[in-house]
């Protein structure tokens, strides 16, 4: 079920809101958590219910693994850690068999010239969401040796339905204590209203922002797919606005599944913090997707060594772990390219640092140079990203440079509606405050209880507030009709 | 500066600014959503067999056209049925002479669909009024009707329901039709294109079908009086054309001549003859523009042969689609598709001079006015 579908909006989300608050407030508060897991799993299942008992099986095999491996941990950490390290390479066979198995043997066919069958294996939807968080949490028992000893709790961890999908994703110390706080037992008018709020943004940003910039950035693309060279102004019309619709479809997403959790009273952690504004791309990538790249550094960047190990190992390490990052996304070998185009310009980045130490430019001019060449990189990047293949990607990206005297194509200039919008969108990223910052939103989840207590923040609710919000949900409702998936539940 | 943000803050509470919210979100949402489904601007609400086989190009008016039609017929008392489209939809059956007229007009109709209606409704009637038009032969935009959509009209006639069962099926038809719509409901070029419509037109939700199923367009007439008091005639002359363009586009282009129609032609005859039910046949007058419409679009032999073999089929068929009746004068200012409701009464009583019977006749000296079809209910048509 998509955040930006009529079922979720009129059906789901006011039952599920509605039905959790009655069962919390006048039933017991486990009715409540079964409630949410029951209603996530049906959330999960309206996509496509076969997988149901996959995501039911993993949870059942991770928490006792979990618990398990806590038991063994009091007298014997080595088997714990052994039983550790085998819940987690499980989690990865599922993972690498539901993804990259076709990826695979299609390259293995390619190398030795074979003609093994390629199977044709359905993704399970946010399979790679859901699966890092349970090897965070098996990596987190591995640390201290604790588990969480309540199975709803868990099984709530992993299928909570605002993050399920999509993300964020969520240490098991961003969530777990706040299941288990008395506090979010009682409704808190304040979190909802804020919730309200943050997801009436999201919603506007997905189907009035994102999905109004697509179709530029598609009919490029597909043009240059099928061997037509589209003009320069098309090409980097459309690479810019593939890029406004790839941030404004996934922190719109964000933004949703932040608010939704908030009609809950959990806090979810930000996946974006106005990453086009960064002067550098190590900034870029600390404001970019966070929580992944969270993820990628404690799981993956830190475990292989980190910067612990010499330069060297640290530029090999940073490339692997964007390699990686990259083949996340889906099992393309476009999107390792992405990946290692940014693993190369963090190590061209580190490597500027170690030559000039200052961190920060100095003035407004230096400032929006690092801005605009981080912006000019990372833009060509997703061009690698968006196109379905690499000749494709090569082909935009000729056109980007060279241009096309014989190409006649006018997508960005016949009517001017999208370079309208560009610019708007460009002021929007470049000028506009974000979401969390408008509101106030300190979300920052962490197992410190004082500060899942502290204030959310500044947002006060009055009438322009209302009457904006107003206008914005009524402009994302009926702009719906033409219902798009969000880019990233592909992955 | 905090006291005067506080100041400012006039929804005091968090829920009070949730509540708000929602409400006003609905609130808007909702009138959007009707504004859509009245006015329907990119008719998309057609969505019935029903519709597809019956009114083409009435969309959802098509739908409730004829769950409506069917509750007059079954409420009416009546000796006399007019059939027909638009065109005669206008007209007042009280300006009929000698007999008790329902009217039976439906938009886009075809001569299928008026057979059905026949069969199901003309039984132990006096007479029966058949007015064909050009268009109704033309299976290229009017398509015809499918087995599976005559089997679905004709249970929808054979359990028309009471008008106390109405209200119910008739929530229950907006329910279902509104749901399956949703998006087009709530879809933001709609309720532009709905606005500008409204801007546009000052008829929406004034249509209304009367007591006798006639059209009730005295909201158009005045409208139109007052534009020509107020000198806006070239309003007029946008409409104009837009009908123009209508007849160009959705009547006959392309035009492919339906052979199977002239089959159900001799069914009607057949049926009527059959219950003993006196056949008034008329081809309905063609406005002068609209007959060099046809010309220029090299459809004249097509436009003849219907001629031909209306009158083969019915001999004694008035044929009112020649010069005489091409005047402009006998239709609206603002409309060379639809005549005069003063010209569609004219025509049919001509025909009724000649076959009224003795009893009729008497009937209608002696009760000369009989009660008109207005001043009843209005139930909402499109």
């Amino acid at each position: 079920m998509l955040f930006n579908s009529y079922a979720f909006i009129f059906a789901f989300m006011p039952v599920v809101v509605l039905g959790y608050y009655v069962l919390r407030n006048f039933g017991r508060p486990q009715f409540a958590l079964v409630w949410l897991i029951l209603c996530s799993y049906f959330f999960y299942g309206w996509w496509n219910p076969r997988y149901l008992p996959l995501l039911a099986a993993t949870t059942l095999f991770n928490f006792f693994v979990g618990r398990r491996a806590a038991n063994l941990w009091q007298h014997d950490k080595k088997s714990a850690r052994r039983l550790l390290a085998f819940g987690i390479a499980a989690n990865l066979t599922a993972l690498f068999y539901f993804k990259y198995t076709g990826l695979a043997i299609q390259t293995f066919n390619d190398i030795f010239q074979l003609t093994l069958s390629v199977p044709a294996i359905v993704l399970p939807l946010g399979i790679s969401f859901f699966t890092f968080q349970k090897i965070a949490y098996l990596a987190d028992v591995g640390e201290d040796g604790n588990a969480e000893p309540r199975l709803l709790h868990y099984a709530l961890f992993v299928s909570f339905f605002p993050q399920l999908i999509a993300g964020p994703i969520v240490h098991p110390k961003d969530v777990l204590p706040q299941f288990a706080r008395e506090q979010t037992r009682k409704i808190d008018p304040q979190m909802m209203a804020m919730g309200l709020t943050i997801f009436v943004i999201g919603l506007f940003k997905k189907t009035i922002l994102a999905d109004n910039i697509a179709p530029f950035a598609t009919k490029a693309f597909d043009i240059t797919a099928h061997a037509v060279a589209v003009s320069a102004t098309d090409a980097w019309g459309a690479a810019l606005a593939y890029s406004m619709q790839i941030y404004f479809d996934f922190s719109g997403y964000s933004d949703m599944a932040i608010g939704v959790a908030l009609l809950f009273a959990i806090r979810l952690p930000i996946n974006f913090n106005s990453p086009y504004q960064a002067a550098n791309i190590i900034d870029f990538w600390r404001c970019w997707h966070m929580t992944l790249s969270r993820f990628l550094r404690d799981y993956l960047y830190i475990p292989l060594g980190g910067n612990r190990k010499g330069p060297a190992r640290k530029y090999f390490n940073l490339l692997l772990t964007m390699l990686l990052g990259g083949l996340w996304h889906g099992a393309n070998w476009n999107f390792a390219i992405w990946g290692l185009m940014h693993g190369a310009y963090l190590l061209i980045n580190h490597l500027w640092r170690a030559v000039r130490p200052a961190t920060r430019p100095s003035s407004l001019a230096g400032l929006w140079a690092g801005r605009l060449l981080t912006f000019l990189a990372v833009v060509v990047a997703w061009v690698f990203f968006r196109a379905p293949d690499i000749r494709t990607a090569l082909r935009m990206l000729k056109s980007m440079a060279f241009g096309h005297t014989d190409a006649e194509t006018t997508i960005f200039t016949s009517s001017g509606h999208g370079a309208l919008l560009l610019v708007i969108l460009l002021f929007i990223v470049w000028a506009v405050p974000n979401t969390q910052t408008v509101m106030g939103y300190r979300p920052w989840g962490t197992s410190q209880i004082e500060l899942l207590e502290a204030p959310l923040g500044g947002w006060v609710p009055d009438i322009p507030w209302a009457i904006a919000t107003v206008v914005l949900l009524v402009l994302g409702i009926l702009s719906i009709s033409g219902i798009s998936e969000f880019i990233y539940f592909q992955f | 500066m905090q006291k005067n943000r506080k100041d400012s803050i006039l929804i005091s509470s968090y829920a009070r600014y949730s509540i708000a919210v929602l409400i006003g979100a609905i609130a808007i949402l909702s009138s959007s959503a009707f504004l859509v489904w009245v006015s329907d601007p990119f008719k998309r609400l057609a969505t019935s067999d029903h519709d597809k086989a019956f009114c083409n190009k009435l969309a959802l008016g098509g739908t409730t056209a004829w769950f409506l039609k069917s509750i007059i017929f079954r409420e009416q008392k009546y000796d006399a049925i007019i059939v027909g489209s638009s065109k005669i939809l206008y007209i007042d059956p009280s300006l009929y002479k000698y007999y008790r007229f329902v009217n039976g007009g439906v938009g886009g109709t075809t001569p299928e669909s008026m057979f059905e209606l026949l069969d199901a409704f003309a039984s132990e009637i006096n007479v029966v009024v058949l007015a064909l038009d050009f268009y109704m032969f033309n299976e290229a935009r009017f398509p015809y009707a499918t087995d599976e959509q005559i089997a679905e009209v004709r249970a929808h006639f054979r359990d028309v329901p009471t008008l106390n069962e109405k209200s119910y099926s008739y929530i229950k038809n907006l329910v279902r039709t509104s749901v399956k719509n949703l998006p087009y409901l709530l879809s933001l070029n709609a309720a532009a294109e709905a606005v500008q419509q409204v801007g546009k037109s000052k008829i929406l939700g004034k249509r209304f079908l009367m007591p006798r199923g006639n059209l009730d367009i005295s909201d158009w007439t005045n409208e139109m009086s007052k534009r020509e008091k107020a000198g806006t005639r070239h309003i007029e002359r946008a409409l104009y054309d837009s009908q123009m363009k209508v007849l160009r586009t959705d009547h006959y282009t392309p035009y492919v001549f339906s052979e199977r129609r002239i089959e159900v032609l001799k069914k009607i005859r057949d049926l009527m003859a059959k219950r003993g039910i006196t056949l008034i046949v008329q081809m309905n007058p063609v406005h002068a523009e609209d007959k060099q419409l046809i010309d220029s679009l090299r459809i004249t032999a097509d436009f003849e042969r219907y001629r031909s073999i209306v009158r083969e089929v019915f001999p004694d068929a008035a044929d009112f689609s020649g010069s005489m009746y091409a005047d402009p004068k006998y239709f609206f200012d603002w409309d060379p598709i639809h005549f005069l409701p003063s010209t569609g009464a004219m025509l049919v009583n001509q025909e009724l001079e000649k076959i009224a019977s003795e009893e009729a006749r008497r009937k209608y000296e002696s009760n000369p006015t009989p009660e008109a079809s207005s001043g009843g209910p209005d139930i909402y048509c499109e």
